[in-house]
């Protein structure tokens, strides 16, 4: 059996773990666009903070892939899938054939039409390269404008911040990161980050960039305010990389490539994961468990992949925050629970539907947040243990007996 | 694998088995000096839950597909393909967090050792041999023992 996976981040790594569970002899080749072994692209702001070296910042050691017998291809774009030959064509005329594709291709950032953005007048943030080419530009004393206040832009808030550069930033919603946060913890975490010095421009966006004569940028924005920067960085969101599969018969693009429960695209041996799935929220732990069961399934395996609701854990200047499903849920039709200390900076907050939990949002006070998530996923009545849900003591002997004996059986 | 399975009944609450993780996971592995300093206080990798009469020591699962694994972003957490233990290579954690919201055991919290992250969860002593909670606990409540095949 020969497999050929397609990108080099957290999925493609799972998926060689899953397929190594079931076959130890097929040939497996990951195809990388970037010079670099696979890497947790979130690891990149602590890069630029120098909280992580370049030698930290593999994923997996290089005996992972000498012992899983990986063939890794740096620096190469796969530009076609031939369905018919089985052959994934790269961009130095190399045809790969294979029985088994993985397409783990990601998303690649959407800059939006701005008037006056060049190429060389601003940085995205989401892949090594990126902060390689703004490091040497993010010296203390320098000003950056982020656009996008979710958590890309936060974390590259943090690292710019950390570096000593004076941050902006700037958000077309009404606050912070606002898929996860709720007007409350919003404001909560604004004012956390002008503590910090951070400025921050909400319910506004850019609408011109012009480059001054003495090099820095003058940013307009839709409010008129006018802004002088010296760093731009674009941070509103990622888009599926579907090329590869745009207008192949049998298979459904929507936002990203739509798969079935067992993760297979609709072309023969043809299986996808991570960013580039339709409906997949683009976090990394999703990408992994997908990439594991793709592989597996690749092989042979026949696993359904059960979708997950989001969740994420996001850390800056000091403030952690876990938010999963409906964390940002206000209206009345939940139940909400909610504990607040504004002075310790702490924010916890469970969204119930129908006594279930929908959503939690924990701020600065997250021990024993996986339980939530746990609860959440499996969709546990909660009635019964409903005050105990956000006791200091909270844990498993909250839960009913049956379920705690059961996981402590495990 | 061989896991630490805990025996509530036999639980008498006396966090002994926090006591001795502190230890055993100190750079004295000495108490008083785990206790008066390294600061050790309070980074157990096993928690006692009470429900008085009820106590019963929670610990990390060592899952199948660990999600605190699948959610590294660094690649710091790993199940070793040998032994089955997932434990952490603290030297590589930057300290998201994202294993304490993937745990469904509530069984990794968030640390700091120096300064630097640490996510407290058992590593079963991986480096001794007999995990120190279950060395230590003197009624038995909690055992080091093999109870599914292959698992």
């Amino acid at each position: 059996m020969n497999y050929v996976l397609i990108g080099n981040s957290v999925a493609s790594v799972n998926a060689v773990a899953g397929i190594r569970e079931y076959d130890r002899e097929g040939s497996i080749t990951i195809v990388s666009a970037e010079n670099y072994y696979a890497y947790g692209r979130p690891l990149i702001s602590y890069w630029l903070e120098k909280r992580v070296q370049d030698q930290d910042m593999p994923y997996r050691p290089q005996e992972f892939y000498e012992k899983n017998c990986v063939r890794v291809i740096l620096g190469r774009r796969a530009v076609k899938l031939d369905p018919e030959a089985r052959q994934v064509h790269l961009d130095n005329g190399e045809k790969l054939p294979f029985d088994r594709l993985l397409l783990a291709t990601g998303g690649r950032p959407f800059v939006p039409p701005i008037a006056g953005l060049t190429a060389a007048n601003y940085f995205t943030f989401i892949n090594y390269d990126d902060v390689r080419r703004l490091e040497a530009f993010a010296i203390p004393g320098r000003e950056a404008v982020i656009l996008g206040a979710g958590p890309t832009g936060l974390k590259a808030m943090e690292s710019l911040v950390q570096r000593g550069v004076k941050v902006t930033l700037v958000e077309l919603a009404d606050r912070i990161w606002a898929p996860a946060l709720d007007p409350e913890a919003g404001a909560l975490v604004a004012g956390f980050l002008q503590d910090n010095g951070v400025n921050l421009y909400l319910n506004d966006t850019l609408t011109s960039i012009r480059q001054e004569d003495d090099g820095r940028l003058l940013i307009e924005l839709k409010s008129g305010r006018e802004l002088k920067a010296d760093i731009l960085v674009i941070a509103i969101g990622v888009r599926p990389n579907v090329e590869l599969l745009t207008g192949l018969p049998g298979v459904t693009i929507n936002r990203g490539v739509v798969v079935g429960p067992d993760l297979s695209t609709g072309l023969p041996g043809v299986y996808a994961a991570g960013d580039v799935v339709d409906g997949n929220p683009p976090l990394l732990p999703h990408a992994a468990i997908q990439g594991k069961i793709a592989g597996r399934n690749m092989a042979g395996a026949g696993e359904i992949y059960q979708p997950l609701p989001p969740y994420n854990a996001l850390g800056f200047l000091g403030l952690h925050i876990i938010s999963m499903g409906n964390s940002a849920a206000t209206g009345e039709e939940y139940e909400l629970l909610t504990e607040v200390d504004p002075a310790a900076l702490v924010y916890r907050k469970l969204v119930l539907k129908d006594n279930r939990l929908s959503g939690a949002l924990l701020i600065n006070k997250i021990d024993r947040a996986g339980i939530y998530r746990q609860l959440l996923e499996e969709g546990i009545e909660v009635t019964s243990f409903k005050d105990e849900l956000l006791r200091p003591d909270f844990g498993l002997l909250s839960l009913p007996e049956t379920i705690w004996q059961q996981q402590l059986a495990v | 694998m061989k896991k630490v399975y805990a025996r509530p009944a036999y639980c008498m609450n006396c966090h002994l088995c926090e006591v001795n993780c502190i230890v055993a996971h100190s750079r004295s592995r000495d108490l008083f000096r785990a206790y008066k300093r390294e600061n050790l206080r309070g980074t157990a990798r096993v928690i006692v839950e009470e429900r008085l009469p009820l106590s019963v020591a929670v610990q990390c699962r060592h899952c199948d597909d660990p999600r605190c694994v699948a959610g590294c972003i660094s690649g710091a957490m790993v199940k070793d393909s040998e032994t089955g233990i997932v434990y952490c290579q603290e030297d590589k954690c930057v300290g998201c967090w994202t294993c304490v919201a993937g745990c469904p055991y509530g069984a990794i919290r968030p640390g700091e050792k120096n300064g630097r992250p640490v996510p407290l969860k058992c590593d079963l002593c991986r480096e001794a041999g007999e995990p120190a909670c279950v060395a230590g606990c003197p009624n038995r409540a909690l055992v080091f023992e093999e109870r599914r095949a292959g698992a």
